[in-house]
């Protein structure tokens, strides 16, 4: 009994501690009332009419697994999947790559730094639909800037191989539609950059001035220090650049047009999501779409948070 | 109670350099008061008094202008209506969300293609039959207006496709406010510079092709330079081939796909022997560098292909760009087997005017139909597009006075018993989305027009017989006209 009454603050200790509830809640309410309309509403809505169909127009109506069974029978599904699971499993490790390379040349006392952080990061800062626009044109398989850089060295090596090397039409042949969206990807990494760069400047240069001392060579120095040192960060850098390939959208959207160009080859699961839900009217396929996306997010993001227990240091942990 | 310096207490107290709650709370009000005095304002232009509609349409620039001058037309005429005009993009995706959230606007463009998705969702009104859809009052009210209101959408006002357009399963579901007929467009200056007869353009599809091939050109290094003609330019109509060769995409009662009909593959096959012929990579190369359509960088407007499949508008766009172009349109060039000058082959599309489910003002929105559907409101606004008239009759100053050379075409085109419109099924845009993903490889060559198309027709096959399951399931027999809605009715 008296374990219990010395567990229970006294009246007078826990008004101050409500009022700082109730004022929390009030702050962060503008949060709530938002994060509960549009996202956790919305989010049990669209589990509900994953099960209906529903053309929006029409009200719904119950149709049990249809829509998940439906996905299955899809070809469009198989190959959006497959085009995403790609574009993800490659644009993911190379954006890390480049992006820490780019963080390390930055952080290595290059002069005019200042300069080269802001010249990696406006990129980030040019909206989505401006930059494809340009890349539309740096892609162009007749005008376009790369090919004009890559002609005249392909004109060499074929003269040496005694063929006829013509440059890729970067947007008009399915072969080469991928590589072009992969290689745009790179474009806004400056803000990956940052954070990397922000975890490098984060290293205690102490541990270098022992590795150093040790007789560790840089390339050593970058493996056993600098990587576990940053490793939290490039976790989180991953999980979210592997969601935000998941749910690429704008760029192929406007570089492709409908269906993603030839052979359905830029059509990504998102944009598939989008035409199912509002041009094709099949709001409750659509939905079926988000849940199964989200829970390949979810499994893909558990199996790296699994695989961090091995890779990842935490200082103090 | 000890705290740190500057650490703010819970009773609201703040230390140094931090903000306190009441002047947190402050600030917000204060921001909140300052928006509601002096934030945005509705439109202020609304003369008092007035029943106030909205009307959301997909044009902008010139079109837009245009129709911008007819709703202030209808507003200077009106002491009791005021129409608010907005124009934006995506606008079919926008209609559907504002029906379904029960928001819509009073009046709806939409192109005619859409009239089947809307209507068999029930997503708009039917204005062919007033008693029904808008109930015995808002009728009475009309009819104490117009009196006999079928004056309005009477079918002999219009051509025959006119009055389709808007027709699904034996109701009307808007009024036609502009139409086009797709026809060839050939430069006169490129067949003279070649030595064709700029008067005698091709009429059969031999014909065409043999004009293409003297007007297609090379550079020294083996690049094409110009080209007769490219079947992807502009690209709008994946799936239109095999209707020069007498083919279509759908059975007559909506059920069957065709595309892999013998005449589409003919079709087809004929699109693949361009990319064969001038070299399928040479093309696409030829084909990346073309610039957007409303633009002087257009490849017909710059002379970099000789002849294009095109609606009427093309004309004010040359007319805006490169109004020295001489050009001519007639119509597009079939089979020899199957060519009949008194009945050409012409796709006709249109842009509607719809009264949505759930709008506010039906009555005002139909009034406002009415004054559009007035035969000088239509010719002008014909006029403004540079297209023809819906109207089985058009004034002889219509003609003479329209900035398309070749209107007098495009008004026949509208009369030919062999015009087609867009496959009328639900599942069109999915159907659509098969040629657009198909023609890379027919394109490119990578695989025969029969293999791909008897491709297609299977997949929209699949399509089609899955949306009549659902249609079946939801509905269980009740045809459209006995689910309809009414005006003010939810879903």
């Amino acid at each position: 009994m008296s374990g219990l009454a010395d567990s229970i603050p006294e009246p007078s200790a826990r008004r101050p501690e409500r009022n700082e509830w109730r004022a929390g809640l009030l702050f962060i309410s503008p949060w709530l009332v938002g994060f509960v309309v549009f996202l956790l509403l919305p989010g049990a809505m669209t589990l509900f009419y994953s099960l209906t169909e529903y053309s929006v127009l029409e009200p719904p109506i119950f149709a049990g697994f249809e829509n998940y069974a439906g996905l299955f029978r899809d070809p469009v599904f198989w190959k959006v999947l497959r085009n995403t699971l790609v574009y993800t499993a490659i644009t993911v490790p190379v954006s890390t790559v480049v992006a820490i390379a780019i963080a390390c040349l930055l952080n290595s006392g290059v002069r005019f730094s200042a300069f080269w952080r802001a010249v990696v990061f406006l990129p980030s800062l040019v909206p989505l639909v401006a930059s494809a626009m340009v890349w539309m044109w740096i892609f162009n398989g007749e005008f376009g800037l790369l090919n004009a850089a890559i002609d005249p060295v392909l004109g060499v090596v074929g003269a040496v191989l005694g063929t006829d090397l013509l440059a890729p039409n970067w947007l008009g042949s399915p072969a080469w539609i991928m590589p072009s969206l992969i290689l745009m990807s790179l474009w806004s990494i400056g803000n990956a950059v940052v954070i990397y760069l922000a975890a490098l400047q984060d290293v205690p240069a102490a541990l270098y001035e022992a590795a150093a001392i040790d007789g560790v060579r840089p390339l050593g120095r970058f493996r056993h220090v600098t990587l576990p040192m940053i490793s939290p960060v490039v976790l989180f850098n991953v999980i979210v650049g592997m969601i935000a390939a998941w749910q690429v959208f704008a760029v192929p959207y406007v570089l492709l047009g409908a269906a993603g160009g030839p052979d359905r080859a830029g059509y990504f699961y998102t944009t598939y999501l989008y035409d199912n839900a509002f041009s094709y009217t099949r709001m409750g396929y659509a939905s079926a779409m988000a849940w199964v996306q989200l829970v390949v997010i979810l499994v893909l993001t558990g199996l790296t948070m699994l695989l961090s227990k091995r890779f990842v240091y935490y200082r103090g942990a | 109670m000890a705290t740190r310096p500057g650490r703010a207490v819970s009773g609201g107290r703040a230390g140094v350099g931090e903000v306190s709650r009441r002047a947190a709370l402050g600030g917000l009000g204060a921001a909140a008061v300052a928006y509601a005095v002096f934030g945005p304002r509705g439109a202020r232009d609304v003369p008092p008094a007035r029943v106030v509609i909205d009307y959301w349409e997909k044009w902008t620039g010139q079109e837009g202008r245009a129709m911008q001058s007819i709703v202030d037309e209808f507003n200077a005429t009106q002491d009791r209506i005021f129409v608010r005009y907005f124009s934006m993009s995506t606008i079919e995706q926008k209609a559907m969300v504002s029906i379904a959230g029960g928001d819509p606007p009073d009046v709806l463009g939409l192109w005619s293609f859409a009239t089947p998705t809307f209507a068999e969702s029930a997503g708009l009104l039917a204005i062919d039959d007033l008693d029904a859809s808008f109930g015995a009052e808002i009728a009475a009210d009309f009819r104490s207006r117009y009196g006999d209101t079928r004056w309005v959408f009477e079918p002999e006002r219009y051509t025959k496709p006119a009055w389709d357009f808007c027709r699904y399963k034996g109701l009307s579901w808007g009024a036609v406010s502009t139409c086009s007929s797709m026809a060839l467009y050939y430069n006169r200056g490129l067949f003279r510079e070649v030595g064709l007869d700029p008067d005698r353009p091709p009429r059969t599809i031999d014909e065409m092709d043999e004009a293409a091939e003297r007007l297609t050109s090379f550079g020294g290094d083996g690049r094409v330079e110009r080209a007769g003609f490219v079947h992807r330019e502009p690209g709008w109509w994946d799936w239109i081939w095999g209707y020069f060769f007498g083919g279509t995409l759908l059975s007559d009662d909506g059920r069957r796909a065709l595309a892999g009909s013998a005449e589409n593959v003919r079709g087809f096959e004929w699109l693949q022997s361009y990319p064969e012929r001038i070299g399928r990579t040479r093309l696409l190369a030829f084909q990346s560098g073309f610039g957007n359509y409303n633009s002087l960088q257009q490849p017909f407007l710059a002379g970099q292909v000789g002849m294009v499949l095109h609606g009427p508008f093309l004309a004010n766009v040359i007319e805006l760009f490169r109004p020295d172009l001489d050009y001519a349109a007639v119509p597009f060039p079939v089979e020899a087997s199957i060519y009949d000058p008194a009945a050409p082959i012409a796709l006709l599309e249109a842009d509607t005017l719809c009264i949505p489910r759930g709008c506010k003002h039906p009555r005002e929105a139909f009034e406002f139909v009415a004054f559009v559907q007035r035969g000088e409101i239509l010719e002008r606004l014909a006029r403004a597009h540079a297209k023809p008239s819906p109207l089985a009759e058009v004034s002889e100053s219509f003609v003479r006075t329209h900035s398309n050379r070749s209107i007098a075409m495009h008004n026949g085109l509208m009369g030919s018993p062999r015009a087609f419109v867009k496959p009328q099924t639900r599942v069109w845009p999915q159907y659509e989305s098969e040629f657009i993903a198909g023609m890379g490889a027919m394109w490119d060559l990578r695989v025969g027009a029969g293999e791909e198309l008897r491709g297609i027709e299977a997949r929209a096959q699949v399509l089609l017989d899955d949306a009549a399951q659902r249609h079946e399931r939801r509905y269980w027999g009740r045809t459209l006209a006995e689910r309809r809605p009414r005006a003010g009715s939810g879903v």
